[in-house]
């Protein structure tokens, strides 16, 4: 059974006389455990399909299904709560609270979920190790490296043991060398957790090491990598066909 | 519950604490809000709790009883006094006697006696109540139902007092819920039920919050309720404001934390949280503060602070529910919101109105320069800035305003009691009877009665040369370059009047003769006129009133049509002495001859005159219903520019109900046209009527001319009513006979019909000699009630012996009514409560407010558009340029604020002028408070451009910054 699914997706943006379609239609099907990659230019929706699916934004139509739940039926409260219990989320800017310490962001959902993070310390131990952050506990962000605050928010996003990982761009702000050391520790710790991984981005050095690939283009999200390989054949004739050659 | 609460602190308490710590310069502004609340809210409690022991050590000291009652009987006072020594609710307490004070009524003795409730020491506060209960099961009913007339009154140590029956928040709630029950159980007031105690009583009404006029004194209770309430809507105004922009600032963070699963409860628990360690953290300064302020309220009269724990815990409490209740509805919004939305906000979308449309105006395209325009820019940020600084300019104005008025009423001499006669004096029967019997009594320093008819209601005014005028806001020009105003009351120049003016301070000799006047200002308009004694001014009457204009609200307008339209007859006087009275009003006092009042009274409309016919006809009542009926049909109208048009109907019963088997009824109307015959009308009479013996006239008898439904016959007797005297108001316009002989006081005159001619018009006219006619139809001068002004700092019991003093003169001078208004004890409690002073610091406050929200405003808004002035900076602006936006901006706010200042304080300053006037019921001209329209102005231009500064010189220094950054990221 997926533990996620999407079915005719539809997000529109709309701003005064221009109708923006940033997702259409869009069905999808992700298994436990699997690292989904989603690549594609820039304005093609990628990101808003990222945060449709975690639940940080609403779509017009369609729904999503997650561990057996139909986010689009939930309330507010109770959507906000399984996110906390069942998702996280890492952003490509980080959005680390500027206030709080390193150690301080990493429990703020410990906090949200209501749950004392004195529960968490081996787990929370595991993390810290796993992502080399121990020495910058008590800092605050504007201490940190870039990489150093992107294992923040990476910690900060695992800390309550997601099922599924969401991550928008995670190395978009890294340079070449820091944003593979990121992206080694995210799936050592997937390994670790055996969470479902789903990565947006433009990096095909990551969509390599995807299980599968989407290619997202207008909205319209196509399989383009899966475990028997590359399709850019398909995707190729999905141009063909739009542009009307045969 | 101990895991509970070690979580909850864990997860809620200790984060709030680490977060309103940790952020304290970001949030100093709020703390200093916070702090000024706390103070003001403790200031009140603290003052209150004052005035409440104030109050009750003064009530204690000057009522020794409870209860009286007045009028009773010799037999029933006996009893009264005799029972004390009897009668004893067990071991729980007892009743006294503690005075007992005789008067007269119809010729036999009556008494007023006071009645103080004893409990027992022991459990005093149970024990008060069961006695006072007993003492009404026992006596109240009896005596009150065996005497007739009398009443049974308590005084305010019984309301200082009944606090302690059940503590005063229990004894209100408990009352109003025994009332609820009463009423559901089907019992009515003035019905008989049982109380808590298992006590029949009686179904009495308690007063509201146990203030009812002449029973509760304690009228700083009221001032401070209304301070709380005032407070309370004050500090959730700002407090909604300042959670509004923190909300703002905090979007971003608020989405993160929603992104990790927080939900609506756990965003409003951490904000919460947040905000009461704010709260927390400034209650102790904010407490020390508030008793320093209550002794600069109380200690200059020389009375002592009382703070207490339950201050400082109503403090706190009402704070923290403050935060709790303005948070809830601040971020009920926010916590809807989904994650994206939050996230997005770090940007200054909240200030434009439309990104898009920031660089034209309409239709007309700005270049990029005038897009820089950050005024108009960020209108709409600017403009909620500005809603919040005038709102509290406008508010300090008001405070000031309405504290000015304040201090000025409060100097005006109050009297102490107001007697009401029940037949109206003349001039000669006050002054030389009433005034002395009552200026004779121990104790009293002043009597002063007043009375005076309004120009305008003559349809008169007076004209004075212009060189006499200094300020023309009352006066209007006549065609001959004079100035007239509406705005005088007309009194006679007598002793009384005289005596007057002596104790004000004035210019001139007081004295009276054929063509001499004296005026009179009021304190306020004494600066209008620059009046000396030997100049002159001319008194109109009107002569014929033209129909041709309309009418105006506006009193100086109306004169000006008067004197296009009208004709006026001109008279002048000298005037002898120019006074200016302690009093506050808006017309000036010209005391003019009585011949000339009479003189000048007579041409009043019709509606004044209140005369009436009353004849002796006897009609049955089948024939008297048709007559009324067919008259209500006809309504009849005739047109007489001094008399006044007036429908034309008969009433029965006008003096005595009729013996029913008879059927007889008397007859009246106040709507006959009386006809002035002088000797060229008498003239007209004869020849016109030559089969009337018209020469009745000169024998005494009336002319009558009435259509066929009167049945009036030579020889008919007609009484013909005048008044002399006012007994209780009438609402202006035409009202029944038997309405005007309850409310006026008539002579009584009666002449035959001596001769009865048809003039052709429909209804009844009188035809009177010349003589009659003014006599009928003149207003003589009357005093209907005095008022009694008593020396200072007398105890109650000796107000008492005054006041027993009183009702007997006034049984002796023809009866009447007593109102004691307690002046003495008010005057006490409001020294003691400094009012003018709560005033000030509540105007202060105000001011206080402002600042920090101001600046907080600016600090957040200026905070965002660091990024902007960094990307200014990188593309060549100087410091110059930076500068001279920041100037730009500091000064149209300043301008804006004090343009809206302007505006809005004028409204209210208006507003408070009318609710001053209806409250207290005096009249009074209103002086625009300049000073403290001067102040406000300069403080919010201050402000205005303080808090744009200091943002600014935070840039600046980031802007140095900045500039090395900025070649320094040139070179990278």
């Amino acid at each position: 059974m997926s533990i996620l699914e999407t079915i005719n997706l539809i997000k529109q943006f709309k701003q005064y006389d221009t109708v923006v379609t940033a997702v259409n239609r869009v069905n999808l099907q992700v298994e436990p455990g699997e690292f989904i990659a989603i690549i594609g230019s820039s304005g093609s929706g990628k990101s808003t399909l990222l945060r449709i699916m975690a639940g940080l934004d609403r779509a017009d139509s369609g729904s999503i299904t997650i561990l057996g739940e139909d986010l689009t039926k939930m309330k507010p409260d109770a959507l906000n709560a399984f996110r906390g219990q069942h998702l996280g989320f890492v952003f490509q800017n980080h959005n680390l609270i500027p206030g709080l310490t390193a150690l301080e962001n990493i429990l703020v959902p410990t906090i949200m979920c209501n749950k004392i993070s004195i529960r968490y310390e081996e787990h929370m131990k595991k993390l810290i190790k796993a992502l080399d952050i121990g020495d910058r506990l008590h800092h605050l962000p504007s201490e940190l490296s870039g990489g150093q605050q992107q294992r923040v928010a990476i910690a900060r996003a695992l800390i309550n043991r997601p099922q599924i990982l969401f991550a928008d761009e995670p190395t978009g702000n890294l340079d070449g060398a820091t944003a593979g050391e990121v992206l080694d520790l995210l799936l050592s710790v997937k390994e670790l957790i055996g969470q479902t991984l789903i990565v947006v981005t433009h990096d095909l050095t990551i969509a390599d090491r995807a299980d599968k690939v989407y290619q997202m283009h207008n909205g319209e999200l196509y399989l383009y990598k899966d475990q028997s390989g590359y399709r850019k054949n398909s995707y190729e004739e999905n141009l063909k066909r739009m542009s009307g050659q045969k | 519950m101990g895991e509970w609460l070690e979580d909850y602190y864990q997860l809620n308490v200790k984060p709030a604490f680490r977060d309103a710590m940790r952020n304290f310069r970001a949030n100093i502004c709020i703390f200093v809000v916070v702090y000024i609340l706390e103070v003001l809210l403790g200031t009140i409690f603290i003052a209150s709790n004052t005035n409440d022991a104030i109050y009750d050590e003064k009530v204690k000291a000057e009522y020794d009883y409870h209860l009286v009652f007045r009028g009773l009987s010799e037999n029933s006072k006996m009893l009264l006094v005799n029972s004390t020594r009897a009668y004893k609710f067990g071991s729980i307490g007892e009743f006294r006697v503690t005075d007992v004070e005789e008067s007269e009524m119809d010729g036999n003795a009556v008494y007023d006696v006071y009645v103080k409730l004893i409990p027992n020491n022991k459990e005093y506060r149970d024990n008060l109540t069961i006695v006072y209960y007993n003492f009404l099961l026992n006596y109240r009913q009896m005596l009150l139902q065996s005497n007739p007339g009398s009443t049974m009154e308590t005084s305010p140590l019984y309301y200082a007092d009944a606090k302690y029956m059940l503590s005063s928040f229990n004894y209100y709630v408990g009352e109003r819920i025994a009332e609820i029950m009463g009423i559901l159980r089907g019992f009515r007031f003035g019905s008989t039920a049982e109380n808590i105690f298992g006590v029949k009583v009686d179904v009495i009404r308690k007063p509201f919050l146990l203030i009812e006029t002449g029973q509760s004194l304690n009228r700083g209770g009221l001032l401070y309720t209304g301070c709380t309430i005032f407070a309370l809507v004050c500090s959730a105004f700002v407090l909604y404001n300042l959670f509004t922009i923190r909300t703002n600032e905090h979007k971003h963070t608020y989405g993160i934390y929603v992104t990790f699963g927080a939900d609506r409860k756990k965003l409003l628990a951490l904000s919460r949280l947040e905000m009461s360690a704010v709260g927390v953290l400034t209650l102790i300064p904010a407490y020390l503060t508030a008793i320093a302020l209550s002794l600069v309220i109380f200690l200059p009269n020389g009375f002592a602070i009382k703070p207490s724990l339950g201050s400082f815990i109503w403090m706190a409490l009402i704070t923290l529910a403050l935060i709790w209740i303005v948070l809830s509805f601040v971020l009920s919004v926010t916590a809807r919101k989904f994650p994206s939305e939050l996230l997005s906000s770090a940007d200054n979308a909240n200030y434009v109105s439309s990104p898009r449309r920031s660089s034209s105006i309409g239709s007309t395209k700005l270049t990029m320069r005038y897009s820089l325009l950050h005024f108009f820019r960020f209108r709409r940020y600017f403009l909620k800035l500005a809603a919040a600084t005038v709102t509290f300019a406008v508010l300090f104005v008001g405070t000031m305003y309405m504290g000015d008025v304040y201090g000025k009423l409060s100097e005006l001499p109050e009297e102490q009691f107001t007697m009401n006669f029940a037949m109206s004096a003349d001039s000669d029967m006050y002054s030389y009877h009433i005034k002395p019997e009552l200026a004779s009594i121990e104790g009293i320093t002043r009597v002063e009665a007043a009375m005076g008819m309004s120009a305008s209601m003559l349809s008169s005014h007076v004209l004075f040369n212009p060189e006499d005028v200094a300020v023309r806001t009352v006066f209007a020009e006549n065609g001959d370059g004079m100035l007239g105003t509406p705005m005088i009351n007309y009194a006679v120049l007598d002793a009384n009047a005289m005596d007057l003016v002596a104790e004000s301070s004035y210019n001139g000799e007081l004295k009276s003769g054929e063509d001499t006047v004296i005026f009179s200002a009021p304190s306020n308009m004494s600066d209008q006129l620059k009046l000396e004694p030997g100049d002159s001014l001319q008194i109109a009457t009107l002569i014929e009133a033209s129909a041709g204009y309309g009418d105006s609200d506006n009193a100086v307008r109306q004169l000006e049509l008067q004197m296009d339209f009208n004709q006026y007859e001109y008279k002048s006087y000298t005037v002898a002495a120019v006074a200016e009275s302690e009093d506050i009003g808006d017309s000036f006092t010209l005391y003019i001859p009585e011949a000339d009042y009479i003189n000048l009274t007579k041409t009043a409309m019709a509606s004044m005159f209140r005369s009436h016919i009353i004849y002796s006809q006897v009609m049955g009542l089948d024939k008297l219903d048709n007559y009324s009926s067919v008259l209500d049909d006809m309504s009849l109208l005739t047109l007489n520019t001094m008399n006044a048009p007036l429908p034309y109907v008969v009433e029965r019963d006008a003096l005595m109900e009729a013996d029913d088997e008879v059927q007889e009824y008397l007859c009246g109307t106040n709507r006959a046209i009386y006809v002035m015959v002088d000797e060229e009308v008498m003239a007209e009479l004869a020849e016109k009527y030559h089969n009337a013996d018209i020469d009745a006239l000169n024998r005494g008898e009336l002319v009558v001319s009435c259509d066929g439904y009167w049945e009036l016959k030579l020889g008919d007797p007609l009484t013909f009513g005048k008044m002399i005297g006012i007994r209780s108001a009438l609402s202006s316009g035409v009202n029944s006979v038997n309405e005007e002989i309850e409310a006026y006081m008539y002579k009584y005159t009666s002449y035959n019909v001596g001769a009865i001619i048809d003039n052709g018009m429909d209804g009844i006219y009188i035809y009177l000699p010349e003589e009659d006619y003014y006599d009928l139809l003149s207003m003589d001068p009357y005093y209907t009630e005095a008022k009694i002004y008593v020396e200072e700092d007398l105890t109650n019991r000796q107000i008492i012996e005054i006041q027993t003093a009183l009702k007997s003169s006034l049984v002796a001078i023809g009866g009447g009514s007593l109102t004691n208004h307690n002046t003495a004890f008010f005057d006490y409690m409001e020294d003691a409560n400094n009012i003018g002073v709560i005033i000030l610091v509540g105007a202060c406050f105000l001011l206080v407010l402002a600042t920090p929200c101001l600046i907080y405003m600016q600090l957040m808004f200026y905070r965002k558009r660091r990024d902007e002035m960094l990307v200014f900076t990188v593309f060549g602006g100087s410091d110059k340029t930076l500068g001279g936006l920041h100037l730009r901006d500091g000064l149209v706010l300043a301008l804006f604020t004090m343009l809206l200042t302007c505006g809005f304080g004028a409204i209210v300053t208006k507003l408070v002028h009318e609710a001053v006037v209806a409250l207290t019921g005096r009249s009074f001209a209103l002086e625009f408070p300049w000073m403290p329209y001067f102040i406000a102005m300069l403080i919010m231009a201050a402000l205005a451009l303080f808090s744009v500064l200091i943002p600014y010189l935070g840039l600046r220094r980031e802007h140095a910054a900045m500039s090395r950054k900025a070649s320094s990221d040139t070179n990278y």
